[in-house]
């Protein structure tokens, strides 16, 4: 059958190549090989001329020393919290304080807050014994954060040593940078094939997607797990509004405002990822859910002309409607032509299409190595074994529960009953279409 | 009136005046028996439950336990020393005071006393059958009054002019003679005390758990749930009182529809700590140190009525460890045997006039609160304690206690150089048994006097005890 399928892509024209494929070679192919390929071309001989601004910019830093707050809000988070604050000891830069708020926890997260803060392990712990949702809970921690900058960082996540160093660095560089995105990476790895499937994505779409995203300029997101931002920029957008998703909508909001976000590879975070389908899921429900609410609906401002409008930020937010919402479309579209007009190879048409993916896959899984080379990290290299599930995860897995997502939230606006958020501040959100 | 403050009313008289030149010495000769009541002067509440307090010292059962009635022209009785009365007389013209009726008032104690002073005294001096013997002569409960004008916040009126400075608190004491199921506690409040000096008056302060500094601001967060802003309330709070939320500008209209208070924290305004936790530390009004709070001492105040076996003990005495070993390890006399042998002695000095004996008095200060340390472990203590007495004194030696914690030794064939010198060395034995043992000091104090003629034992430990007050 795959002899076949490969008999029959040996025959095509190069216009039948692209009747049949178009989807590829249009679109994906173009989006994430040939533009990554490129930007990453561009990138890694800038990065090596930049040492010398690299080294001044580091040399500013440890000049000024400024104070960094990091900020770990969270709910019944305690077990995770001695690790993190032993990556925290270990930093190459120690001019910070931790700030943990314990958003309502109804387990033993407390007591070790408690005895972290006595140990003088946490400079600065608040209790709320009534659970406000994430985004309070940061806030929270913001208004007693005292540092110049600000590391929103989630609890269950440890970073490498000199993970704060290099995530302050871009901000000496550039005077126009409000926040940087650090690198995150999956600490549960080894976990399951779940986990093993995630770390693939991770260095493919977060490391390498959010990089090239950051050099043209159109980075939508600084993740929530992992993050830096400007304690004025902070205030001056007032910190987080009501989730799910804060993470996508504090960049945008912080973008509005005419800073730029940058990603930083270098700064690398280590975050526990779902261990079972069903649970990975239900992450990416709630994730893909915020992308209608935020982009679509919260931010759709940033679409129509204004005095605000800037392209940067009306680019980033086609990009994302784009190549998540609307050419979920597209394969339907595609299938539906298939089907009605070549039926007698939708067979081969389908292998060939898994093979072009997995060959882009594989494309991309390079550049994630070359790229954390050049960074002096150490690439899994053996997680090339998964990159030819990926176009399975990718494309059919996550794009169900991506397409599932958006008509949940199209529809019935499902991201207020999100269950991260009290039912009273979600109520609260809804009726004010928030 | 204001020139005889202690009138001894006789119940055969009804009325017997003192004179002002009458001193406390002629006040021991006379016959308590007769004394139906003392009445005090109170026109001077303080000096009135001076004067009380000097009869309830005394070793004497026939006199401190005297009913001992406050007159005084005011009618406000708002100290509560007048509370330490067995009653009180308020009179418009003195003339018209019916003494007779107080007379009737007070038979029953007296008759009580009477029945105590007819068996034998040999305890009569110990602090706890002082105690034992007002509750039960009266039928009184003791009931705990909050006070300021005590450091230990609460006073048992009728009972506190029992106890002198050295003597341990009458919360104490009592606390002690609860352990001993002579009394029956029923629980009234609870109180912190300082544990360096026993004080109730404590300034509880929340205090910053890095710097110590008190000056916390504690501060009420705020949670809106539209824009998720949260902060403390004066980022909220205008100046109408109205809440208005700094991030969005909308007013906040109902806790827990548009707005909650999740939890308060503590600025430190010196070292700008910022959290949940304080210490809360007691700095006492007293001695001005400060405590922990959970190092404080945390005492039960009761109400007390006396039990059956403390009723039993108010009359035959109260058999304490000590007393009870000295007297199996020396013999221990009775006051009135040693008083005795004591004149004996003295007579035989003073008709051979060829030797000299010596009276010691050892006074082993707050010896009550190895009670309390201690437990049932003080009988070993007082096992050493009494070894020592046994080698510093010799077998010829007489040896009386006066109460738990004063004895009285005829040293005879003893000059009183060599009193001293014996003395010397059981002070010394005893300070280095406790110091060496219990890490803690036994104070002792003691006294030697040339036995004559003109010795009057109770006289002299009277003085003696009256002299360690002041």
């Amino acid at each position: 059958m795959i002899e076949q399928a490969f008999s029959f892509l040996a025959n095509l024209t190069t216009a039948e190549l692209f009747g049949y494929f178009w989807p590829f070679f249009i679109l994906d192919m173009t989006r994430y090989v040939i533009i990554e390929g490129l930007v990453l071309l561009h990138y890694l001989p800038k990065r090596k001329r930049m040492v010398s601004e690299y080294q001044q910019a580091k040399q500013a830093l440890f000049t000024q020393r400024p104070l960094v707050s990091i900020l770990v809000p969270g709910k019944n988070e305690g077990q995770h919290l001695p690790k993190l604050v032993e990556t925290l000891n270990r930093q190459t830069y120690s001019n910070i304080e931790l700030i943990v708020v314990d958003d309502g926890s109804d387990d033993n997260t407390p007591i070790i807050c408690q005895e972290l803060n006595k140990r003088g392990l946490i400079n600065v712990f608040i209790r709320n014994e009534v659970r406000g949702g994430k985004a309070s809970a940061a806030n929270t921690a913001l208004n007693f954060a005292k540092g110049k900058y600000i590391v929103h960082i989630d609890a269950d996540s440890h970073m490498d040593n000199n993970a704060i160093e290099t995530i302050l660095i871009p901000f000496f560089m550039n005077n126009e940078v409000g926040c940087v995105g650090g690198d995150v990476r999956v600490a549960n790895y080894d976990t399951s094939l779940i986990t093993q499937v995630q770390g693939v994505e991770y260095t493919k779409s977060l490391m390498l997607g959010r990089t090239v995203a950051s050099q043209l300029g159109i980075l939508r997101i600084v993740s929530g797990a992992y993050g830096a931002f400007r304690k004025d920029v902070l205030e001056q957008i007032k910190g987080w509004d009501v989730g799910p998703g804060l993470d996508g909508d504090i960049t945008l909001k912080v973008r509005k405002l005419g800073y730029q976000v940058v990603h930083e590879p270098a700064s690398v975070c280590y975050t526990n990822v779902p261990i079972t389908i069903r649970k990975l899921a239900k992450q990416r429900y709630r994730w893909d859910k915020s992308m209608i609410r935020f982009r679509l609906r919260k931010h759709i401002d940033i679409l129509k002309p204004s005095a605000e409008f800037r392209w940067s930020n009306f680019i980033t937010v086609v990009d994302n409607l784009a190549f998540n919402l609307f050419l979920d479309i597209k394969w339907f579209i595609y299938f539906f032509l298939i089907i009605q007009l070549s039926s007698d190879y939708i067979v081969y048409i389908l292998i060939i299409n898994y093979s072009l993916y997995v060959l882009a896959n594989l494309a991309q899984w390079i550049f994630s190595i070359i790229l954390q080379k050049q960074l002096r990290q150490s690439p899994y290299y053996l997680s090339l074994l998964f990159v030819p599930l990926m176009p399975l995860y990718t494309g059919i897995f996550l794009r169900f529960v991506r397409t599932f997502s958006y008509i949940m939230e199209l529809v019935h606006k499902r991201s207020y009953d999100d269950k991260w958020n009290p039912w009273k501040v979600s109520k609260v959100a809804k009726e004010n279409k928030l | 009136m204001n020139k005889q403050p202690v009138q001894l009313i006789f119940a055969d008289t009804n009325h017997h005046y003192l004179s002002s030149k009458t001193n406390w010495h002629d006040l021991l000769a006379l016959d308590w028996e007769q004394v139906s009541y003392i009445a005090i002067d109170a026109s001077d509440i303080d000096d009135a439950y001076e004067a009380l307090l000097r009869i309830r010292q005394l070793g004497s059962a026939n006199i401190y336990l005297r009913p001992l009635i406050f007159i005084s022209r005011e009618s406000k009785e708002l100290s509560w020393k007048w509370k330490a009365a067995d009653g009180v007389i308020n009179f418009k013209n003195e003339a018209q005071i019916d003494w007779s009726f107080w007379a009737e008032q007070v038979e029953s104690y007296n008759r009580w006393i009477k029945k105590l002073t007819d068996e034998d005294e040999s305890v009569d001096g110990h602090l706890t059958v002082k105690i034992l013997r007002m509750l039960v002569s009266r039928n009184l409960i003791a009931e705990p009054l909050a006070t300021t004008d005590m450091v230990s916040g609460f006073i048992y009126p009728k009972l506190q002019p029992f106890f002198t400075l050295k003597d341990m608190g009458v919360v104490q004491m009592l606390a002690y003679l609860e352990k001993q199921q002579l009394l029956i506690p029923s629980f009234i409040d609870k109180a912190h005390f300082c544990n360096h000096c026993d004080s109730a008056f404590l300034n509880f302060k929340e205090t910053c758990p890095q710097c110590h500094s008190h000056d916390l601001e504690t501060l009420e967060l705020i949670h809106h749930f539209k824009c998720a802003h949260t902060a403390d309330i004066t980022q909220f709070k205008q100046n109408d009182g109205s809440l208005v939320c700094p991030k969005c500008d909308q007013t906040l209209t109902h806790i827990g529809v548009d707005y909650d208070k999740p939890s308060t924290v503590n600025k430190c305004r010196t070292c700008s700590y910022v959290g949940q936790d304080s210490e809360v530390v007691a700095q006492c009004y007293q001695c001005g140190k400060k405590t922990n709070s959970e190092h404080l001492e945390v005492r039960r105040i009761n109400r007390y009525n006396i039990s059956s076996i403390g009723i039993n003990a108010a009359y035959y005495g109260l058999d304490t460890y000590f007393t009870n070993i000295l007297e199996t390890e020396l013999q221990l006399l009775s006051l009135r045997e040693f008083e005795l042998f004591t004149n004996i002695e003295a007579a035989r000095i003073e008709r051979y006039k060829k030797s000299e004996s010596s009276l010691a008095i050892v006074q082993l200060i707050e010896l009550e609160k190895v009670y309390l340390a201690l437990g049932s472990k003080a009988k070993q203590v007082f096992s050493e304690l009494a070894s020592i007495f046994k080698a510093v004194f010799r077998e010829s030696d007489v040896i009386t206690a006066y109460n738990e914690s004063i004895f009285a030794v005829l040293m005879t064939e003893t000059s009183k150089d060599s009193a001293d010198i014996a003395l010397n060395r059981l002070s010394e034995s005893v300070k280095q048994l406790f110091s060496q043992n219990f890490d803690s000091l036994q104070e002792v104090s003691t006294k030697s006097i040339l036995v004559n003629a003109e010795l009057d034992i109770k006289r002299v430990l009277d003085n003696f005890l009256n002299a360690q007050e002041n």
